[in-house]
């Protein structure tokens, strides 16, 4: 994994590492500052004012739907749902 | 010889019989859809490749076989449209993207192929959202035929335009989320998402592996079931393609007895909307008709997220080469590039954490049809939108042109719900509002089109709505 990508994947480590918490208080929790500055420089693309706007936006997003989705309490045998054999065919 | 215009609303039930009593020939129909295309699509931008010489081609192949007695079914010799996702053997397919706006592929999709073994006859490429996402592409945006400074909705927005507009008589579209019911419902026709696996999909371009969906978008409920069963069915192409031959033969032309579970929160904000009145009418034909109805509530999932974060991370994959490389500025929509940049670095402990609350909303889904035969619900409580310029943010929406969620009402859940299952469903006319079409939307137990075409077709033959036709070319 090259550098950039380390820092932004630690970055969003960093911002999605919150424990378990309750699902209204997911949706309350700020997302990091440090976690979206990080974020902006690892990106190899050109920046400028307007993309890192919308870079922070989706990152935001991201982490959000990740707490959302870790503050989900599931069954213990569930097994992930793929994309074959869900469904019987008839 | 030119022919009577009016062929260019009709069903391709009503065209196989024209053309099986002599009483007009696929190369005439040929050349009066791409008449009208020549002259009335710059008004809606439906295609993206026309493909005259193809079209010829195959509409004086099939009039030769037809009059030799060497009939292939309803479908032979009717013009379709399939939308430019899908390969087609040397047109060019663009995914809707200035990156691939040259790119030709040497192969066709399976349901291309299929649809030419039915003899059905290829007019070109239609308009998609850039990368089968919201309604912008590489040139530009699809005007709606009811209203033309409205949107036709993505991402199958030349789909949904070219058939309501009267420029082919059907086509194939595709839903990831969204892309087929929107289009369906801005332009009022009867799309199906069918099940996941059971139309291949090898020859269309992949957003989301274990989300994508073909399907047809046509003018009614029957003509969505000829055309299911010529693409439906296993491919030895496409491993996710079920056993699954969709076998119709015909509508039983009742659904008495059948009863329906009533997602009363999805119906909640056509009252602000304006539209109740259309899917209260709607209910009580159904109820008329002999279908039993009750309420549901869908159980609380985190329905949106799941499904967006399998859908992000998945089209980053799918898109990885053109995310790693940042050609995020030859993109039509720059947002998106964004987007997947943020999914790329998602940890797949957490997506699959998220495939596994997946598996508990897909069991969810199958315990719902052991009570119900089907769901209803609207498909749009809102008419198309306003087009907004090419240069406001955001990319059209991915399709699906319901109001937004409404602090104070409930949210709506059940077209998720329908995304992440895979289960089929299917949207018709209900009615206008402002003169635009506003339709209903039938919800499927897995593999259970049957069930959810015949509710269609029976409401279609118990209303009119069938009969209206957009006049944006007068």
């Amino acid at each position: 994994m090259n550098p950039s990508r380390r820092k932004f994947t630690r970055m969003l480590a960093l911002g999605a590492t919150a424990p378990l918490i309750p699902q209204a208080a997911v949706q309350q929790e700020p997302v990091p500052a440090d976690a979206v500055d990080v974020s902006m420089k690892t990106i190899d693309v050109p920046m400028n004012e307007e993309r890192t706007k919308q870079v922070r936006e989706s990152v935001e997003n991201t982490i959000r739907q990740i707490k959302t989705i870790r503050a989900y309490k599931l069954k213990p045998d569930t097994e992930p749902a793929m994309s074959l054999g869900v469904f019987d065919s008839k | 010889m030119a022919i009577d215009e009016r062929y260019a609303f009709a069903t391709i039930r009503e065209l196989s019989g024209h053309i099986q009593a002599g009483r007009v020939s696929p190369v005439e129909l040929v050349e009066m859809f791409l008449t009208r295309v020549q002259r009335y699509d710059s008004k809606l931008f439906s295609f993206i490749t026309v493909a005259p010489d193809v079209a010829r081609r195959q509409a004086k192949e099939a009039e030769t076989e037809i009059r030799a007695g060497k009939y292939r079914g309803p479908l032979h010799g009717i013009p379709y449209g399939v939308k430019d996702i899908c390969a087609t053997k040397g047109i060019r397919t663009t995914w809707g993207s200035n990156i691939f706006a040259n790119q030709i592929p040497d192969h066709d999709a399976t349901v291309v192929t299929r649809l030419r073994d039915a003899g059905a006859v290829l007019m070109g490429k239609l308009a998609t959202g850039e990368f089968a996402g919201g309604a912008r592409h590489l040139q530009g945006q699809v005007h709606n035929p009811w209203k033309l400074d409205r949107t036709a909705s993505g991402s199958s927005c030349g789909p949904g335009a070219a058939t309501a507009g009267g420029l082919v008589t059907f086509s194939i579209g595709s839903e990831t989320s969204g892309s087929i019911m929107g289009p369906s419902g801005s332009n009022g026709l009867t799309g199906l998402v069918p099940s996941y696996g059971r139309v291949p999909r090898y020859g269309a371009m992949a957003l989301s592996w274990s989300c994508d969906k073909l399907g047809p978008l046509c003018h009614s409920a029957e003509d969505v079931a000829l055309v299911l069963r010529a693409i439906a069915g296993p491919d030895k192409n496409d491993p996710t393609a079920r056993i699954a031959p969709f076998l119709f033969t015909g509508f039983k032309n009742t659904v008495r007895g059948m009863k329906l579970g009533v997602v009363r929160n999805e119906f909640l904000p056509a009252e602000r909307a304006g539209t109740k009145p259309l899917f209260d009418a709607a209910l009580r034909k159904l109820s008329d008709l002999g279908v039993q109805m009750e309420d549901i509530a869908l159980k609380e999932f985190p329905y949106s997220e799941v499904l967006n974060l399998t859908i992000a991370v998945e089209s980053a994959a799918s898109f990885e080469d053109v995310v790693r490389a940042g050609r995020f500025d030859e993109f039509v929509v720059k947002t998106r590039g964004n987007g997947w940049a943020a999914a790329m670095s998602v940890s797949a402990v957490d997506y699959l954490r998220a495939q596994r609350i997946r598996t508990e909303i897909i069991q969810y889904a199958k315990s719902i049809f052991e009570n119900y035969d089907a769901l209803v619900a609207p498909n749009n409580v809102t008419p198309a939108a306003v087009i907004q310029p090419d240069n406001a943010p955001g990319g059209g929406g991915r399709g699906g042109a319901g109001a937004p969620g409404t602090p104070g009402e409930p949210p709506r859940y059940l077209g998720n719900l329908c995304n992440l299952t895979g289960v089929p469903f299917t949207s018709t006319r209900c009615g206008f509002h402002e003169n635009l079409p506003i339709c209903i939307k039938f919800v499927g137990p897995p593999f259970g089109e049957a069930t959810i075409l015949e509710l269609a077709h029976n409401y279609e033959q118990a209303t009119d709505w069938k009969a209206r036709t957009p006049e944006y070319a007068e």
